[in-house]
């Protein structure tokens, strides 16, 4: 993994077309600003893996379960 | 076409009934190719079968059938990707699970709902940028409130 250092205000830049800006850091909270073009989903990982989950859950239902 | 040993038995299709994640479905990414299968009249529930991986299929349901009020909305960037105005038809169908034997404790994930267009038969689970939906969605206990939790 790069680890970067950054200050607020600054920004990094992932390929060509997605920015990545520290807009503030208030004690353990780290707000960020992405910029990235419409075809690239950005979303909170922690979210993203639920979501997965429910859908894995969603895929394993038993038919006879189906209520009527 | 014929789709062989799903969940259901064997399966005839068109090539017109296939609808086309180009991302596949959150966590499933290698299949993008599904059809909608119902398989009892009259019921909310539908399965989200993959013609690529017959043993694939997510249980899916109207949310209509459950929730009132239930109006996702999606980014400007989500509908240009799926190629829908207000004005086109599509339809939106919520993951649901139920866990083994206890169909009382169904869920239904209001917050990435798939949605299809029906013209084009595009498809996209979408994430909803709005934080209210649940992603377990109580179908039988949460009947009688409205989709949208209280921001806390």
């Amino acid at each position: 993994m790069l680890v970067l250092t950054r200050k607020v205000n600054q920004t990094i830049v992932i390929g060509d077309n997605v920015e990545v800006v520290v807009l503030e850091v208030r004690g353990e909270q780290v707000r960020l600003g992405i910029r990235a073009p419409r075809d690239v989903s950005v979303h909170r990982k922690e979210i993203y893996e639920q979501i997965a989950e429910e859908n894995r859950g969603a895929s394993d239902v038993r038919p006879e379960d189906i209520p009527e | 076409m014929t789709l062989k040993g799903t969940r259901f038995g064997d399966i005839e299709y068109a090539k017109s009934d296939v609808i086309h994640f180009p991302e596949g479905m959150i966590g499933f990414q290698k299949f993008c190719k599904y059809v909608v299968v119902h398989l009892k009249e009259g019921s909310p529930y539908r399965w989200l079968q993959s013609t690529e991986e017959a043993k694939l299929a997510f249980l899916v349901s109207i949310p209509e059938s459950f929730v009132t009020e239930y109006a996702p909305e999606i980014s400007n960037a989500e509908a240009d990707s799926l190629g829908l105005c207000a004005e086109t038809p599509h339809l939106i169908l919520v993951t649901t699970t139920i866990p083994p034997g206890k169909p009382e404790q169904a869920t239904a994930n209001l917050a990435a709902p798939v949605i299809i267009n029906l013209e084009t038969r595009k498809a996209k689970q979408v994430i909803l940028e709005d934080e209210a939906y649940t992603i377990r969605y109580p179908i039988f206990s949460g009947q009688q409130e409205v989709a949208k939790l209280a921001a806390a």
